[in-house]
C-alpha cells in the first residue's frame, strides 16, 4: 500500500479509529499488528509469509541465544539469524545478480554457460525489515539488548506498517519498549503527525513525482550524448528527486506513527548541507548509515585497528552500503565512490586540521557546494541503468559527448532548478536546528498558509500512484 | 531492553495546533473548492473517469464467455455506442477494452490465450498504430492490470468515487500537466512536442465520446488537429513497415483467430472513418491495397471498411479522426447489422 494513494487514506483512518477506541491495549497492538500485515499483504498477499519466517526465526533464536552460555553455540545461532534473513535476502534481491555474474566468469573462463530464466519479484521493502529483525539478533548477540519479551511486541517491532517498506530502519531498543505500555497521541502529537504527513507527501507527490521526475526520467533515459545543460539539470533533478521522495517517505512514516502515539527517530537532517561526508552520512539515511556503522564498520574493527585497516573497514562498509541499495554493479561503484569520498576527507581531515579556513561561513559554504557536486556525481551511477549510461551522462555534464541532444525544454529546467536552489537554501538554513525549532519560531498564520498550500498541491496534482523509489531496495 | 525511550519522543513545536488545523481545512477546503469550480467553467465534468489501468481491469475481468468485446485504438474506444450496440444485438453491452495510441494486436493474443474467451472479439484498425506496433501509447495496461494489487484494486474504486464528485480529476488538470504546457520560449534547435490534449469523456463502463469542446470551440478542435498531425505529418512517425512486417502481423493475427475460433467465437475487424490531411496522412503512409486490403484478402475473416459502405461512409470527423458522439450512435447504429449479417454469411 502507498502512503500517497486512497487505499491508504482509508486504511489509515480504520487505524486510526480502532486505535482510539477503549480496547485493552494488547487488543490495540493486535490490531496495528494485523494492519501491518494488511498493509504490507495489500501488495501481494504471500509475501508476508516472509514475514513471518523473519520473525518466528529471531523471536526463537535471540531467547535462545540470550540463555546459551557457551561462545560457539550462541555464534551458531547467530549464524543462523543472519544466514536465514540474508538467504531470504539474497535469494530474492541478489538470486538473478549472482547467476549473472557467474554466468559471466563461466564466459572468461571459456565455459558457455546458460542459466535457467530468473523470474522472482522482489518483495518490496526486503532489505529494511531484514536488516531490522538482524539488527535484533546481533544487539542479543552482543549482549547490547535483552530478547523482548512478548511475542507481540516483537511481531509488531518487525512489522510496523508506518516504517516496513522503506524505513526508518528503527532499533529494538528505540521501538520495542514503547509497545510495552499503553500508548495514544496527544492533540498536539496528533495534529503535528499530521502535518508531518502533509509534508512528506507534499516532498513526494509534488517535488519528487511533479516537478523533478520528469526531467530525472528523460534525462537518465535519453540513448546518445546529450547537451551540458540537460545532462547538469538531469542529475539535479534527480538528486533532488530522490531526497525529496525518500526523506518525504521518511517524514510521513514519523508523522503517521506520531498520530498513533510511536515516535520514530528522523532519518535525514538537511543532507544537501553536509560540509564534507562524514557529515552527509550523519544526515542521509541515518538509519542506514547508523546500521552500517554499528553492526558492520565498528565489528570489522572500525578505526581501531591502525589507519590502513580503517581505510579498508570504510570501503568495505560502504560497498556493501551500495550493494544493499540494488542488484546491479553500478550501486557497487556509488558505495565505492562515497568511501572513497570518506577516505580522502579522513586523510586530508588529518592533514589539515585546524585550518582558519575551516570556520569561516564563506568556506563552510564552498565546502558545502562542493560536497554537494561531489554527491551529485555519484547519484549518476545510481540512477543510470549500466555503466555506458553513466560514462555517456558524466562526458555530457563536462562538454567531452561533443554535440549533445537538447531534450528538456524550459518549463523542466525551471521547474529543477527553482526546486534545487530552494532545497539548496532550506538545507543551509535548516543545517544545525531542527524542523521542530524552526516551526516554533514561525507565526501560526504562516504555518496554517503553508499547510494548507501543501494539501491543496498534494489534491491538485492528484497523484499518478508512482512508488517510492526506495521501496525497490 | 534495557534502553528507555524518554530520549527519543519526537519533540512537538509549541504552536496553537487545533486553531491552526481548522484554518488548513478551511483554507484547503476553500482553495479545492475553488479549483473545481475553474474547472467547471472550463469545460470539464464530473462522471467523467480517468482512464487507468485500473479502469481497464474492471472491463477487462467482465470478458468472460461469449460476451462481445471491442478491441482497438482511439477510432474503436470514441466511435462506438455500447448502448446502441446492445439494442440492435443480444441486449448486452459489448465490454469496451480499447485503449488510446496503443495497438490491440498484444490484447488480441492475450484474448486468444485466455481460455475462458468464446465470444466474438472486433478489432478496430487504425493503420498507422496497428501495422507498426503490438503496444503502443498505453500497451503496458493489459499487464499492469493482470498484476493488479489488492491496494490498487481498492484504490481504483475510491478513485472512482472522487471521480463521481470531482471534475476537476482528469489529466489534464493535473498539475504537471498545467506546469508542462506553459508556453515558454523553445530552446534554440528544438521543435515543440505537444502532448495530445483532452479529446473524449469517458464513462465507468469504458464508454467513451469525443470531447464536445471539440465541436463547440473552433480554436481548441485546429489545436487538436494540429497536434495529430505533429505526429502524422513529414514522416514524422516511425517508418511505415514492408510486406514482410505486414505478412507476419497477418500470421499472428491468424493464430489469435484460430484459437479464438477454436472455443466458438470469432473475431471481425473494423476501419472507422478519418478525414481531412489525417486521412492524407494515412492514405500516403499505409495506402490500403498495401494493407488494409492484405489483412482483408488474407485473413479468412470478416473486414469492415466504412469505405465500401454507403450507410458508414460520409461521416464528419471534427478533429479529422474521431465521429462526434452523436454520429457514433448513428455509425453503430449502421454498423452492428453490417457486421451481424456478415458474420452471419461467413
Amino acid at each position: 500500500m502507498l502512503f500517497n494513494s486512497l487505499t491508504f487514506v482509508v486504511f489509515f483512518a480504520g487505524v486510526l479509529a480502532l486505535h482510539a477506541l477503549p480496547f485493552p491495549w494488547r487488543v490495540k497492538k493486535t490490531n496495528l499488528l494485523i494492519a501491518s500485515y494488511v498493509f504490507y499483504g495489500a501488495w501481494n498477499p504471500p509475501f508476508v509469509i516472509l514475514v513471518w519466517i523473519s520473525t518466528v526465526l529471531d523471536w526463537y533464536v535471540a531467547k535462545w541465544m540470550y540463555r546459551e552460555e557457551r561462545p560457539a553455540r550462541r555464534r551458531g545461532l547467530l549464524l543462523l539469524s543472519v544466514a536465514g534473513n540474508l538467504g531470504i535476502l539474497g535469494y530474492f534481491k541478489y538470486g538473478e545478480f549472482l547467476l549473472e555474474n557467474w554466468q559471466a566468469a563461466m564466459q572468461l573462463a571459456g565455459i558457455a554457460y546458460v542459466p535457467p530464466e530468473w523470474s522472482i519479484v522482489l518483495p518490496v521493502g526486503i532489505s529494511f525489515y531484514t536488516f531490522q529483525t538482524m539488527a535484533y539478533s546481533l544487539d542479543v548477540y552482543l549482549r547490547r539488548e535483552r530478547p523482548a519479551e512478548s511475542f507481540l511486541d516483537f511481531a509488531l517491532f518487525v512489522t510496523f506498517f508506518p516504517q516496513l517498506v522503506a524505513g526508518p530502519i528503527v532499533r529494538p531498543a528505540d521501538l520495542i519498549p514503547q509497545f510495552a505500555a499503553p500508548r495514544r497521541a496527544t492533540s498536539s502529537q496528533f495534529l503535528w503527525g499530521l502535518g508531518l504527513v502533509s509534508l512528506g507527501l507534499f516532498q513526494k507527490v509534488v517535488v519528487a513525482d511533479t516537478l523533478l521526475a520528469p526531467s530525472a526520467d528523460e534525462v537518465f533515459g535519453a540513448t546518445g550524448a546529450l547537451h551540458a545543460l540537460d545532462a547538469w539539470t538531469g542529475v539535479l533533478a534527480f538528486s533532488g528527486q530522490i531526497f525529496s521522495d525518500f526523506a518525504g517517505y521518511s517524514t510521513t512514516a514519523i508523522g503517521v506513527s506520531l498520530c498513533l502515539g510511536f515516535s520514530l527517530t528522523n532519518n535525514f537532517r538537511y543532507p544537501y548541507a553536509a560540509i564534507g561526508f562524514s557529515d552527509f552520512w550523519r544526515r542521509w539515511h541515518i538509519s542506514l548509515s547508523t546500521w552500517l556503522r554499528d553492526y558492520l564498520y565498528v565489528p570489522l574493527g572500525g578505526n581501531r585497528k591502525g589507519r590502513g585497516r580503517t581505510y579498508v573497514n570504510l570501503m568495505t562498509t560502504m560497498l556493501l552500503g551500495g550493494l544493499w541499495h540494488g542488484a546491479s554493479w553500478t550501486f557497487v561503484v556509488w558505495g565505492g565512490l562515497h568511501g572513497t569520498y570518506l577516505a580522502v576527507e579522513r586523510y586530508l581531515t588529518e592533514r589539515f586540521s585546524g585550518s582558519r579556513l575551516a570556520g569561516a561561513t564563506g568556506s563552510r559554504i564552498a565546502l558545502a557546494l562542493l560536497t554537494y557536486l561531489l554527491v551529485l556525481l555519484t547519484w549518476v551511477f545510481f540512477r543510470a541503468r549500466d555503466f555506458p549510461s553513466a560514462w555517456r551522462l558524466l562526458r555530457s555534464m563536462f562538454g567531452l559527448a561533443g554535440e549533445g541532444r537538447k531534450v528538456l525544454y524550459w518549463n523542466g529546467i525551471i521547474a529543477v532548478a527553482a526546486v534545487t536552489a530552494v532545497m539548496l537554501v532550506a538545507h543551509w538554513r535548516l543545517r544545525d536546528t531542527t524542523l521542530e525549532a524552526a516551526v516554533e519560531r514561525t507565526p501560526a498564520w504562516i504555518i496554517a498558509a503553508v499547510w494548507a498550500a501543501m494539501v491543496f498541491a498534494v489534491i491538485a496534482t492528484q497523484g499518478s500512484g508512482n512508488a517510492f523509489i526506495y521501496f525497490q531496495f | 531492553m534495557h534502553s528507555s525511550i524518554s530520549s527519543s519522543e519526537r519533540p512537538v513545536p509549541a504552536r496553537p495546533w487545533p486553531a491552526i488545523f481548522v484554518a488548513v481545512l478551511v483554507a484547503a477546503a476553500a482553495l479545492t473548492a475553488g479549483w473545481e469550480l475553474y474547472w467547471r467553467g472550463v469545460g470539464f465534468v464530473d462522471h467523467d473517469y480517468v482512464d487507468t489501468p485500473g479502469l481497464w481491469a474492471t472491463q477487462r475481468r467482465r470478458v468472460t464467455g461469449d460476451r462481445t468485446v471491442l478491441i482497438g485504438s482511439s477510432r474503436m474506444y470514441f466511435d462506438v455506442n455500447l448502448r446502441a450496440w446492445a439494442e440492435l444485438t443480444d441486449g448486452r453491452r459489448p465490454i469496451q477494452l480499447s485503449l488510446v495510441g496503443t495497438s490491440p494486436r498484444g490484447i488480441l493474443t492475450e484474448l486468444a490465450n485466455d481460455s475462458t474467451v468464446s465470444g466474438l472479439v472486433v478489432v478496430g484498425v487504425t493503420p498507422g498504430i496497428f501495422f507498426r506496433t503490438r503496444r503502443g501509447y498505453l500497451g503496458d495496461f493489459p499487464q499492469r492490470a493482470a498484476r493488479e494489487s489488492p491496494s490498487e484494486w481498492l484504490g481504483q474504486r475510491l478513485f472512482m468515487r472522487m471521480e463521481r464528485l470531482f471534475a476537476f480529476i482528469d489529466w489534464d488538470t493535473q498539475l504537471g500537466t498545467i506546469l508542462e504546457r506553459q508556453p515558454l520560449p523553445l530552446r534554440e534547435g528544438m521543435t515543440l512536442n505537444r502532448a495530445v490534449r483532452k479529446v473524449s469523456r469517458t464513462r465507468a463502463d469504458r464508454q467513451a465520446w469525443l470531447e464536445p469542446r471539440i465541436l463547440a470551440d473552433s480554436a481548441y478542435r485546429q489545436l487538436v488537429r494540429d497536434i495529430w498531425m505533429d505526429r502524422n505529418d513529414g514522416g514524422r512517425g516511425p517508418p511505415s513497415p514492408g510486406p514482410d512486417s505486414v505478412s507476419a502481423t497477418i500470421g499472428e493475427l491468424a493464430r489469435d483467430i484460430a484459437r479464438i475460433r477454436a472455443r466458438g467465437g470469432d473475431v471481425a475487424f473494423v476501419r472507422f472513418p478519418s478525414s481531412g490531411r489525417f486521412l492524407a496522412a494515412e492514405r500516403r503512409d499505409f495506402p490500403r491495397e498495401r494493407y488494409w486490403d492484405r489483412l482483408a484478402r488474407e485473413l479468412d475473416a470478416v473486414a469492415i471498411h466504412y469505405d465500401d459502405y454507403p450507410t458508414l461512409s460520409g461521416y464528419e470527423t471534427p478533429e479529422w479522426s474521431h465521429l462526434s458522439r452523436e454520429d457514433a450512435v448513428l455509425f453503430t447504429r449502421a454498423l452492428v447489422p453490417i457486421l451481424m449479417d456478415s458474420l452471419e454469411a461467413r
